[in-house]
């Protein structure tokens, strides 16, 4: 009884806060996690400006039927946007296309899923967050440099995109030259050791591009144990804590990392504007930022 | 294979014992091989023996020649090992923590090599004790004991290590890489205990035959037990050294590492059907495959093509192998 009476109330609740404005279900693939925190703040920002009801509600660990079990709840509410990210395609498209046919739009952040019908998706272009790479690159070498690059999979698609816009970008400048190209698999033992032989190989080597996470902080390591801090310039991608490390200590020049403040901001403002009948682009970039002594201190991830 | 080459060597080796000895031993093809690739790697690049290069080779193979010398008893025992990895990781993490707690560090690194060893009891007892397949339990506790490490973790690296961990691994004692003085000691040990103690006899006998070993009165299950022991402690001190070597603990640490120890000591020449193999193979087997990362970089060969190269070495040093042995038996 006492069950029954608390059920109404949440529903009466429930109906009074539809009809007071607009809600939104943000389901991350992960709470309480240093990189969906800033998302979350993003999210938070657009529901205040738009003056939307967030519901922000996602599993601690990663687990795709929670995630399922939450957009599902979603759904079963009637809210009038949603936003996730797609941590996997083939069990999420269905749900995901559920929800647009019963009318609420989707909006996928961070990872897209082109297979599904979602509505829209914000997050990086990895070929423009390689091009900004290479532009950051030649300005620091002035245009000049022989650079050995330092991948991890070889068929990981968001690196070998990161790689193209890099290429795309160098190739402007006739004495930026890629003299040699390896794979770490993601693994900084072997990033380290492999980022010693190529600077034995090749040893006209003045620049160093990690295009996966541990880029950084390998090859840091690597000119650092070499002796040649400062006459090899080491740049990369992402922003684990060791590469912000490297950075200030100036082992490292400087990083490229994602936007995920505006995955949240746009996760919420495109479902709010797509709810009410905008028309959307399929896709939309959030952009990148180059990280260097510069601005490291100041480096506000939190800026729109 | 043409008989007549066969015999050609057959008379050749009666004036030339030396080859002879070679053909017998079980270690020379790899070591010809060996030879070899440190012939083109100098031709291609004539940095490449040099000490600086060299000492970067030792202490990169060390962490899974390490690990080779305790599969080297697994194998000939007849077992099978795939949780080696994963140890390394747990391990790493065990002392990663331990010192975020402010641990002295050789607590913490005590702790790391008996959480590895730990980890090799538990392996040993539910393959052993369940009458499992080895390679079945082994699997089993390669996704546990990364899962735990997953669990603990949250998949984010330990960093920053206080200061003097680093050392460790990333230190030298005249002139060597103290990961690979530690190899060095460690094979010295278990070359021993393999060769000339009973308990090395032992784990022999159970590889050819578990029955007669029983029968002759050897405790088979405590015997087969005592591998995961030694692979398990084994991985546990590499997490520790791999650990001090990143000065972070790494969560994906030491993953797909059993193919690369399984490598190591099937090209130095033990069997995979138990009963045959020793430390020396072991130990030049585990150099060239620790080689080789180096090797293709050294040679410049493109990163596109450098699985083709390790697949077509490790299949000419088998085949080497299995050609020496032919010609070893034609010799009788």
């Amino acid at each position: 009884m006492k069950k029954t009476f608390g059920f109404l109330v949440a529903l009466l609740l429930c109906a009074a806060v539809t009809s007071a404005g607009q809600r939104v279900t943000f389901v991350p693939p992960l709470v309480a996690n240093p990189y969906w925190d800033v998302v979350e703040r993003g999210a938070r920002l657009a529901a205040k400006e738009h003056n939307v009801e967030l519901d922000y509600v996602g599993p601690t660990q990663l687990d795709i039927n929670e995630m399922m079990k939450y957009l599902e709840a979603a759904i079963a509410q009637r809210v009038d946007g949603i936003a996730t990210m797609a941590l996997n395609e083939a069990a999420l498209a269905p749900i995901i296309n559920q929800a647009v046919d019963a009318g609420i739009p989707v909006i996928l952040v961070d990872t897209d899923a082109p297979k599904s019908r979602r509505t829209a998706y914000a997050g990086t272009n990895n070929v423009t967050a390689g091009r900004v790479l290479g532009e950051n690159l030649a300005r620091i070498k002035n245009g000049k440099a022989k650079i050995g690059m330092m991948t991890g999979a070889l068929d990981q698609p968001s690196l070998n995109q990161r790689m193209e816009g890099f290429r795309q970008a160098i190739a402007n400048y006739p004495d930026m030259v890629e003299v040699a190209l390896e794979g770490d698999n993601s693994d900084l033992q072997l990033c380290i050791q492999k980022g010693e032989a190529m600077l034995r190989a090749y040893p006209e080597i003045d620049a160093l591009a990690g295009f996966e996470g541990f880029g950084v902080p390998g090859l840091s390591r690597v000119v650092k144990e070499a002796g040649k801090v400062g006459r090899i310039t080491v740049v990369g991608f992402d922003d684990l804590a060791d590469t912000f490390a490297f950075i200030r200590d100036g082992i490292a020049t400087g990083t490229t990392v994602q936007r995920q403040f505006m995955m949240g901001y746009l996760g919420v403002e495109l479902a709010i504007k797509a709810a009410n009948g905008e028309k959307l682009d399929s896709i939309y970039d959030t952009g990148v930022m180059f990280i260097d002594k510069s601005n490291i201190e100041t480096f506000n991830p939190e800026a729109k | 294979m043409s008989a007549t080459h066969v015999n050609g060597s057959g008379n050749q080796n009666r004036k030339l014992p030396l080859f002879y000895r070679l053909i017998q031993n079980s270690s020379a093809s790899v070591l010809v091989l060996l030879v070899i690739l440190i012939v083109i790697g100098r031709f291609m690049n004539s940095s490449f023996l040099d000490w600086g290069n060299l000492t970067s080779i030792f202490r990169s193979t060390s962490f899974v020649a390490i690990i080779a010398l305790g599969m080297t008893f697994v194998f000939i025992a007849l077992e099978l090992d795939l949780s080696v990895g994963s140890v390394v990781a747990l391990s790493g993490i065990v002392v990663g923590m331990l010192l975020k707690e402010g641990v002295p560090i050789p607590v913490a690194c005590a702790a790391g090599v008996l959480s590895g060893l730990a980890s090799g009891i538990v392996t040993g007892f539910v393959i052993v004790h369940f009458n499992i397949p080895s390679m079945i339990g082994s699997l089993g506790m390669q996704f546990i004991l990364r899962g735990v490490v997953y669990v603990v973790t949250k998949g984010i690296p330990l960093y920053p290590l206080p200061e003097g961990f680093e050392k460790l691994g990333l230190g030298s004692v005249l002139g060597v890489p103290t990961p690979w003085m530690v190899y060095m000691a460690l094979a010295l040990i278990f070359w021993y205990l393999l060769k000339h103690t009973t308990y090395g006899r032992a784990i022999y006998a159970i590889g050819g035959n578990k029955d007669t070993a029983w029968l002759c009165g050897l405790n088979v299950k405590t015997l087969r037990m005592s591998t995961y022991w030694i692979t398990g402690a084994l991985s546990g001190l590499v997490g520790v050294l791999l650990a001090s070597r990143l000065s972070s603990a790494q969560p994906n640490a030491g993953q797909t590492w059993e193919m690369l120890v399984i490598a190591s000591i099937i090209v130095g020449g033990v069997s995979m059907f138990g009963g045959v193999g020793n430390i020396i193979g072991t130990v030049i087997g585990s150099l060239l495959i620790g080689m080789l990362t180096n090797f293709l970089v050294m040679i410049r060969l493109s990163v596109y093509w450098q699985n083709i190269a390790i697949g077509v070495i490790i299949l000419g040093a088998v085949i080497m192998d299995q050609y020496r042995k032919t010609l070893a038996l034609r010799m009788r």
